[in-house]
This record gives structure tokens, C-alpha cells and sequence, in this order.
């Protein structure tokens, strides 16, 4: 017997039962991580199998409700859910809702403006003093951000530089891991101050040098939900592909998170370029 | 529009070439699938449009991966929408907020040949159902028109829940390889193809 054969049926009942019933969030890291071990040639396999019995099953379908297929255009134009309750051409300013292509795509780091500007500024140089951060605890996830540092050939390590906000400076180390080639990352934090989630929330933003420095992709809210080692390990949830990381940022938000943000505070950034260069 | 207009036109590569045209070609030749499927399994109106429109931007970030060697755009999109309704009905009834899933696309499976406008899809899946063997159509039937999880439909039916998931994997090993097949002998619009 191949000594990956118990991984790789572990690998098999995960995907069929992702396919059939779906997978809890240590589920889905732990399938990542087999994933990216031992590979796969089909493994939407049995996704696209059940998928084919939906269709076979299907019903009379019911034509989109034209307010529904507005919204929904909307949404495959900007890439991310447009809001309810707004007009069908009723485009406001800062709602993160624009046309995929229309605006003019910047050349990386061609101007060092609005966000990374403002976060720059208030980056302490604190490169290389933070500790290693302890790997035990969070096991799925952490496996699942070490297998892709060790996995994705693209795949970065970026330490978290934090600001001046008293709540950053809490913040003992921890760094980001993200493959643009995946679209998948995890973000590591040592002892990151505890929040309230009735009263304010973590949000990642992710710069991507693809697009304008004013619409960063947003990366998903989190809480600080520490392990027996003080350690959180996040995985990045981006909402719209990000082809080109330039910049992670976390900021300060009411409950569930916004759209967009106004920025105040920002938290922590770890930004790729600056750290390799 | 029927699901093999947008198969010849290939709108969801367009999607995620950035076409202006494609995304409302996709709302016409998908809408109502998506709308559908959302409505079967949520719990309200407003849910179904919070799904539809999370399903879409799933596909917006998913159409750069869809390959026409692998499944026809109908059941591509499927697959996606499956997955989001799945996520939904799991999170809320962690919440509490739901009954386990209700129903599925519909009571019982197509017969081969009454697929209408939805194309090969339809068609070639429902015929594949019918190469398996009874035990492997029943737990999918169950899994699908039922909404049970396979847990569930080893309770329901007293079988191990190893030998569900046996069933389960034969049966949608079966179909893929089925969907294979009809990729390799080139049918065009067609399921897998």
C-alpha cells in the first residue's frame, strides 16, 4: 500500500462529502491542505456529478423577477453582491458597485496613494523584532497555511508591521500567507487584542495592484478567537479575485463589517513588495 | 434562452474576460435556474435574493475556472449554486434558524426525454440515473429530492453509513464517468462535453 494511501482515502471521503453535505470550516481546511499535498486531477468531481443530478431533478424553472435580474447584473458587473434596497441604475458614489473594466487600471505601485499612503504613514519600522509565532493549536489551519507556503510556488510570507493605534500595538507578531496563483491565504496573529463582536469587528482588506489603491477587495471579518497558544489563524476570504496582492490591511469595523471603509483605524498591513526588496 | 445558446457563445469564459455583454447573457440564460434553485431552499423571498446573489458572485469568481471539457456551464453553475445553498442551509441551522433542508429541485427525477428547453443536460443526466444500480439512485434520489444528508439516510433507511457513502460514491463516480464519456465523444453543447 502507497504510505499516502490513508491520506488520500481521507482526501476521497472529504470531496464526497463536500460534494453531498457540505464541510464545516475545519473540514475545508483540512481538505486545502490534502489538497495541496497530494493534488487531485478532478476534484470537483463529484461536485459536478451531484450537480448534474440537480439538473436532471431539475424543475420548471420560474423566470427571474425583473428587480431580482437587475440586482443580479449588478452583481456579475462589479463582482461582489449589490445592496437590496437601491434602484436598479441607481449607482451611489462609495458602494463598491462598478463596472469590471471601465476604470483605468494603475501600473503596480504607481502611485503610492490614499490607503497605502495612510497606512504607510503609519507603519512603525518594526520589521524582524516580532517573535516566531507558536505552530501548535489551530492544527487544520495552521496545516493548511503551512502546506501552502510549502506548496504554492507563488506563495508569500509577509510579516504584519502595525501603527500607532494603541489597540496595533497590542498586537505581539504573526505575518500573512497568500498565493495570488491559489487566490487563497491565511492571516497569523500572536496574541491580537480581544474584540467585542457586538460592538466592532477585524476586517481584511486586500490592495490589489490590479486595481484602483481606492477599491481594495475586501478579505472577510474576523474576531480574535485565540487558541491555548494565543495564536489566530485566519483564512483569507476574498470576495473578488485579487491577481496582484500589494497590500493587506486590517481595520477597525462595526458588526459584520462595511462595504467600505473609512479607514480610521487602521490596524496592521503587511505589505509584499517592501519585505522582499 | 436555453442553456446551449450560452454553451455556443461561451459566456461564462466572456464573464471572466470582462464582456460587458456577458453578465446580463448570463442573467438571461441562467437567470431562472439560479432564481429556482434559491427559492427551493430558502426561506423566504428576501433569502432567495441574498443567495442569488451570492451564487453570482461566486460564478463571477469562479468563471475564470469553468472548462467546457468538464461540464456544460449549466452544470457548472449548478455546482457553484449548490454549494452556496449547502453553506447557507449549514450555517443556519447552526443558528437554529431552519428545519433541515425541505426539498430539493423537485420530488422525484426527469424520465429520459422530458427535459424541454433545458437541452442535453437534463436529459443525458436523467438517462445516466438510470444505469445505476437501485441502491446507488436511491441514496442520490434521497440526497437530492429529499435534501438528506447522507447521515440522515442511513438513519431513515437502517443502512451503515458506511454503506451509504459507498453508494453515494459509486453512483456519482458512475456519473462522471458517464459525463466523461460524453466529453470524449464530443457532443456539442452537451453534458461534460
Amino acid at each position: 500500500m502507497n504510505s499516502d494511501q490513508p491520506q488520500r482515502e481521507r482526501l476521497d471521503e472529504l470531496l464526497l462529502d463536500r460534494a453531498v453535505d457540505g464541510l464545516d470550516p475545519a473540514e475545508t481546511a483540512e481538505l486545502e491542505t490534502l489538497l495541496a499535498r497530494l493534488g487531485h486531477d478532478d476534484h470537483e468531481g463529484y461536485d459536478l456529478a451531484a450537480a448534474s443530478v440537480w439538473v436532471a431533478a431539475g424543475a420548471p424553472e420560474e423566470p427571474m423577477p425583473a428587480d431580482v435580474a437587475t440586482r443580479a447584473r449588478r452583481t456579475l458587473e462589479a463582482g461582489a453582491p449589490a445592496p437590496r434596497e437601491r434602484g436598479a441604475d441607481d449607482v451611489h458614489p462609495g458602494d463598491n458597485v462598478r463596472p469590471l473594466h471601465t476604470q483605468p487600471r494603475p501600473a503596480r505601485r504607481a502611485a503610492a496613494t490614499g490607503w497605502i499612503a495612510a497606512a504607510a504613514a503609519l507603519v512603525l519600522a518594526v520589521t524582524g523584532w516580532w517573535p516566531r509565532v507558536d505552530e501548535r493549536g489551530a492544527q487544520d489551519l495552521t496545516a493548511a497555511r503551512d502546506a501552502l507556503m510549502d506548496e504554492a510556488p507563488d506563495a508569500v510570507r509577509v510579516d504584519w508591521s502595525n501603527t500607532e493605534h494603541p489597540r496595533a500595538q497590542q498586537l505581539k507578531g504573526g505575518y500573512v500567507v497568500w498565493s495570488d496563483e491559489r487566490q487563497q491565504g491565511y492571516m497569523t496573529f500572536e496574541d491580537i487584542p480581544d474584540n467585542d463582536p457586538g460592538e466592532h469587528q477585524y476586517q481584511l482588506w486586500v490592495f490589489d495592484a490590479t486595481r484602483s489603491d481606492e477599491h481594495p477587495v475586501d478579505g472577510g471579518v474576523f474576531d480574535a478567537r485565540r487558541n491555548e497558544a494565543g495564536e489566530v489563524v485566519i483564512p483569507i476570504e476574498n470576495k473578488l479575485p485579487v491577481r496582484q496582492a500589494a497590500l493587506f490591511a486590517v481595520t477597525l469595523e462595526p458588526p459584520g463589517g462595511v462595504v467600505v471603509s473609512d479607514r480610521d483605524p487602521i490596524l496592521w498591513v503587511a505589505e509584499p513588495e517592501a519585505q522582499s526588496s | 434562452m436555453t442553456a446551449a445558446t450560452g454553451e455556443e457563445n461561451g459566456i461564462l469564459l466572456r464573464l471572466a474576460d470582462g464582456d460587458d455583454r456577458a453578465a446580463q447573457e448570463v442573467i438571461n440564460a441562467y437567470g431562472g435556474l439560479v432564481w429556482s434553485l434559491a427559492l427551493r431552499f430558502c426561506r423566504s423571498r428576501a433569502d432567495a435574493e441574498d443567495a442569488v446573489q451570492e451564487i453570482l458572485t461566486d460564478v463571477w469568481k469562479s468563471a475564470h475556472r469553468y472548462r467546457s471539457a468538464r461540464a456544460s456551464e449549466r452544470v457548472f453553475i449548478s455546482m457553484i449554486a449548490r454549494r452556496r445553498l449547502i453553506d447557507r442551509l449549514r450555517r443556519d441551522k447552526r443558528r437554529g434558524e431552519v428545519e433541515p433542508m425541505a426539498a430539493g429541485p423537485s420530488s422525484e427525477l426527469q424520465h429520459p426525454g422530458d427535459s424541454g428547453e433545458r437541452g442535453w443536460d437534463a436529459q443525458q443526466a436523467a438517462q445516466a440515473m438510470q444505469s445505476l444500480s437501485d441502491d446507488q439512485r436511491r441514496v442520490l434520489e434521497m440526497n437530492v429530492t429529499q435534501g438528506l444528508t447522507q447521515r440522515e439516510i442511513a438513519e431513515a433507511t437502517g443502512t451503515p453509513l458506511g454503506t451509504v457513502k459507498t453508494h453515494m460514491r459509486r453512483g456519482l463516480i458512475r456519473l462522471r464517468e458517464m459525463m466523461s464519456d460524453d466529453a470524449d465523444v464530443g457532443h456539442s453543447g452537451g453534458a461534460a462535453s
